[in-house]
């Protein structure tokens, strides 16, 4: 199972599927209710977290290990596929994130993100830029672009946003 | 970052909106698009939105520049066909091109830059009033007078 991003206006709900999978989408079941892809280490063994965490992002992002990811990573992660709009809840042990070159050339996706930690600091290299993003402070970035955020433990919420579905706002989110 | 009363108003509603997303609709969905679209609009800063808005104005004008310069030799485009061809309306047409005394008066300047493209052409054996004809001229002395207006 790893994380999908593909956001279609079109096609803003995948049915077909009453279960949790990698495509994610609408309840068939009750017709009424959202289900999230949910995907988390918690039952894995503490060694087999980490690698779990980062199979599952390939190859949108690359988690990179340190020295205490080896001795367990219990991260969670649900994600909401609402057409060209998703929204995610996250909760993650301290990391670093990248979206580096290779990650652009094999999934050359290019939503926006916007991230709201409710609890967490994150530390963000984006273009020669670095900026301390505290908690409870929106921040906005584009996929499309690499990037190396270095987080302490976080809980967030997130837009992903499709360029196509938002392209009246494009400008300003670029400006931005 | 977003760090704007906007874009503190944009956390909280993230967080509500998580809370609320088990009760969300398919039929539901272009709505709650639009509403956070509108949110995330919100939220960047002033000078941010300005500069945006400036970015707009630049392709939007790049684009209509375009539709002129392949309609200069057409006699019958004038201002309220390019409106329609570029779907914006005429005030919005006048406005992009405010600086330069108005989308018409635009027009008519890059006729006269193209015609005196064709006169000064050492290649081009073209007379006047042909010239005059092909870029809209009621005549050889309107495009003369033109040239000194």
């Amino acid at each position: 199972m790893r994380l999908n991003l593909s956001m279609s206006m079109t096609n803003p709900v995948p049915c077909g599927a009453a279960r949790l999978d990698a495509t994610g989408g609408f309840d068939i079941a009750s017709g009424r209710t959202m289900t999230p892809d949910t995907f988390t280490t918690q039952p894995l063994r503490s060694q087999d977290q980490f690698e779990a965490w980062r199979e599952w992002h390939q190859p949108v992002l690359d988690f990179l290990p340190t020295q205490s990811t080896r001795y367990g990573f219990h991260a969670e992660v649900h994600l909401w596929k609402l057409g060209g709009l998703a929204m995610g809840w996250a909760s993650v042990p301290p990391v670093s994130v990248a979206r580096t070159r290779s990650n652009l050339k094999r999934d050359p996706i290019d939503p926006w993100v916007i991230s709201y930690c409710v609890r967490g600091t994150h530390f963000t290299n984006m273009a020669g830029t670095a900026v301390e993003v505290p908690a409870k402070v929106p921040f906005l970035a584009s996929l499309g672009q690499g990037f190396l955020h270095e987080r302490t433990h976080i809980d967030r919420v997130s837009f992903l946003m499709a360029r196509d579905a938002f392209r009246d706002i494009a400008a300003l989110l670029d400006a931005a | 970052m977003l760090d704007t009363p906007l874009g503190h108003l944009l956390g909280d509603y993230m967080m509500a909106l998580e809370r609320h997303l088990p009760d969300v609709t398919e039929a539901d969905l272009p709505r709650l698009a639009r509403a956070v679209g509108a949110m995330v609009a919100a939220a960047p800063s002033a000078e941010r939105v300005a500069f945006a808005a400036t970015q707009i104005n630049v392709g939007r004008k790049e684009r209509v520049r375009r539709v002129i310069r392949r309609h200069l030799r057409t006699p019958t485009f004038r201002p309220s066909i390019l409106c329609r061809l570029v779907g914006m309306s005429r005030s919005n047409l006048y406005r992009l091109f405010e600086d330069a005394g108005g989308v018409a008066r635009y027009i008519q300047r890059e006729r006269l830059l193209e015609a005196h493209a064709v006169l000064t052409d050492p290649a081009s054996t073209q007379s006047l009033s042909s010239i005059a004809d092909d870029f809209c001229f009621a005549d050889a002395s309107s495009l003369s007078r033109a040239f000194k207006t």
